[in-house]
């Protein structure tokens, strides 16, 4: 039965790789699809490489080390560690020599790795998958079950991060991709960004990317939209009542259309002042970081996240700071 | 008496032939049809009338067995592109001229346009003025005539409103035309005609077919409009009938009519959720998301997005949609009066739920993507 326990985020952090490059430079190697006059139009200016034989595990361990500080907590705090990766490669450590040849490298888990390098000596470890760009939100929503369910338990580490392999395409459905990744602390009895509400629809009609590609495009703002206002409504909240909505790094006018859809005046939108593209999983979680950090919430304020994932899966998620 | 009948070979003609088989009023139904490539005007014909035929009968309507005579000639000049000698022969024996020929293609060039709806037009009236018997001039026009008007749109011949698109402005330069002519006319506009009620048959598709066509294939996810919008569709055999009826009643001066719901015209809102619904239930493939209705700016947007982003299906259902749709940004309601006075009371349109249902079924049908595997 559930507790009553106020579950909320105490401590958030996201990295990008250091490396980037700008849209003319990517388009110059053949690495993009659209014109880059077109993907500047959308918002997009770089992307973030990391180096991809060293996979997501370096940008996760800093993003994790940063959250466990930024919520004040000692790895031996933590009693959940979560991973969630949208890419199948993200799960396992970069193979040894270079090449997958050997069946054992697909049982050398990132969150066994993690779990090690940051001493989180309490923690059961579990990973979340399938989900894409709302990946992140499911592991979030599993953390926050096990913390009710489970009232032993306090804190949980959720972490995520992908980064694409060497000469893949740095362009998905219009989109600039970063390799980046984030780590959030949810935890009981948290004095910030409570969590309030959560509701995801999932469609696998829309399964595969590439054949339903249109498809997608199509059913992206409608569902969208209807998944954000059922999460506002299961929760007693109208659109007006949200203070901040954190986006992703995906096309930056699709901001606009959507909170025109839903009701929200568009000024809400959180827009830093560079675009990174889109990181997979780790851009709101970054946009939330960056929130907090410099001081832009204020205490009651009401955050709305929302995030599309290939599979399909659309999420919303509200906090309140 | 006899007619003649231009359009026939488009989504109206099997219909308005039927009807005027049924009347019995005419014992000839002259058809002006263009030879096409490889198919001479006379089979064209020929099929048009075998469709006609085949529908009454399966309505156990028995026609009173007029003729109807291809007419191998085109929309130029005012001798239809036919000899003079041709010409004058069919002349001296027309009656009845129904002029239903247009090009719909809404997002067709304007010079293309005019060049079938207005000069045809003055073809047509200018073949109409060489017809000693001529009783009346039916041109089959079109309610989008009133373009971005709002409210209540009268059954008048009014000033040049904006227009949404080309074919709302060539129909409109060819109702003046007919107007200025002198002859005996009646202009009737149909609102949109979406295929016959008594048997769920589509004969062409035209714009809503289009647009449901693309609904059903889950590529519209938003439509501008307001919670005014109204669409105002109607059987093809209630607009049939009325031409029919009306075709051998004598215009007082230039009649206007508006074969159209009118007040019971359709709520956006409602008749999206009923094309979903109905959607839903043909076990179609497809997964269909329900449109959302916004405003102008947010269409707009959409639009600027999907233009951008280059992708070929997206641009291509978009650029058929966007030279239809915006007229629900004009939400009016078109007066009926005139034309219920033809008919002799209310129009017996059938209930549009099942008017609807008919026309999702048709499209499924119709759309081999959306069979189940």
């Amino acid at each position: 039965m559930p507790d009553g326990s106020v579950i909320g985020v105490s401590g958030v952090c996201g990295t990008l790789a250091a490396e980037w490059r700008d849209i003319d430079a990517l388009a110059s190697d053949g690495l993009l699809s659209s014109a880059p006059g077109v993907l500047r139009e959308f918002g997009f200016n770089r992307a973030h490489m990391a180096n991809p034989a060293s996979g997501a595990g370096p940008l996760v361990l800093a993003a994790a080390r940063a959250a466990l500080e930024d919520a004040a907590l000692s790895p031996t705090d933590i009693d959940l560690l979560i991973w969630a990766g949208a890419r199948p490669e993200s799960h396992v450590r970069p193979p040894r020599g270079g090449t997958s040849a050997d069946v054992f490298d697909g049982f050398r888990y990132q969150s066994a790795w993690l779990q090690e390098e940051l001493g989180l000596d309490n923690a059961d470890v579990l990973a979340v998958a399938q989900q894409g760009c709302s990946t992140m939100f499911s592991a979030l929503r599993v953390a926050r079950s096990i913390l009710i369910s489970e009232p032993s338990r306090s804190h949980a580490l959720c972490v995520g991060g992908d980064v694409l392999p060497a000469g893949a395409s740095r362009e998905i459905l219009y989109n600039v991709i970063s390799d980046g990744a984030c780590a959030v602390v949810l935890s009981r009895d948290a004095m910030s960004d409570r969590w309030v509400g959560f509701r995801q629809i999932s469609c696998g009609f829309y399964a595969d990317p590439i054949e339903r590609a249109p498809e997608i495009m199509a059913a992206y703002f409608p569902l969208a939209r209807q998944v954000i206002l059922e999460t506002l409504d299961a929760h007693g909240l109208r659109p007006d009542d949200i203070d901040i909505v954190i986006p992703t790094g995906v096309n930056q006018a699709s901001w606009s259309i959507l909170t025109r859809l839903v009701g929200i005046p568009e000024d809400r939108v959180y827009r830093r002042s560079e675009s990174f593209g889109h990181t997979i999983l780790a851009d709101n979680f970054i946009h939330l970081h960056e929130l907090r950090r410099d001081g832009l919430v204020r205490p009651g304020q009401r955050m709305l996240l929302f995030t599309y994932g290939f599979g399909s899966s659309w999420c919303a998620l509200v906090l309140e700071h | 008496m006899a007619v003649l009948v231009t359009g026939a070979t488009g989504h109206l003609g099997p219909h308005l032939i039927a009807e005027l088989l049924a009347s019995a009023r005419f014992d000839r139904v002259f058809v002006v049809a263009r030879s096409s490539g490889s198919e001479p005007a006379a089979r064209r014909v020929q099929a048009i009338e075998r469709i006609a035929r085949t529908s009454l009968t399966a309505r156990g309507i028995q026609d009173a067995g007029g003729h109807v005579i291809a007419i191998d000639g085109t929309l130029d000049g005012d001798r239809l592109g036919l000899s003079d000698r041709d010409a004058a022969h069919l002349a001296n024996q027309v009656d009845v001229i129904i002029h239903a020929a247009a090009d719909t293609r809404f997002a067709a060039p304007l010079d293309v346009l005019r060049r079938s709806n207005a000069d045809g037009t003055r073809a047509v009236c200018d073949f109409a003025a060489r017809c000693a018997r001529l009783r009346q001039l039916l041109f089959v026009s079109t309610a989008c005539v009133a373009g971005q008007r709002v409210g209540r749109i009268p059954e008048q011949v009014v000033d040049a409103p904006g227009f949404v698109n080309a074919y709302e402005q060539t129909k409109w330069e060819a109702e003046r035309i007919v107007t200025a002519s002198g002859l005996p006319s009646r202009i009737a506009r149909l609102t949109t005609c979406v295929g016959g009620h008594h048997a769920g048959y589509v004969h062409r598709s035209g714009a809503i077919h289009h647009l449901l066509h693309w609904i059903a294939r889950g590529l519209v996810p938003m439509v501008p409009g307001s919670d005014e919008s109204r669409i105002d569709l109607i059987s093809t055999d209630v607009a049939a009938a009325w031409l029919a009826r009306v075709a051998v009643q004598d215009p007082v001066d230039v009649d206007v009519c508006h074969v159209a719901l009118g007040g019971s015209a359709i709520p956006l809102d409602m008749l999206l959720d009923h094309v979903v619904t109905g959607l839903a239930r043909t076990g179609s493939a497809a997964r269909v998301t329900r449109p959302l209705v916004v405003d102008h700016e947010t269409f707009r947007s959409f639009q600027a997005m999907v233009r951008s982003s280059g992708d070929a299906l997206f641009a291509r259902v978009q650029e058929s949609a966007s030279a239809m749709l915006p007229t629900l940004l004009y939400p009016k309601v078109f007066e009926t009066r005139s034309a219920e006075a033809c008919w002799g009371g209310p129009l017996p349109h059938p209930d549009w739920r099942s008017l609807v249902s008919m026309l999702v079924a048709a499209t499924v049908e119709r759309t081999p993507a959306l069979a189940r595997v």
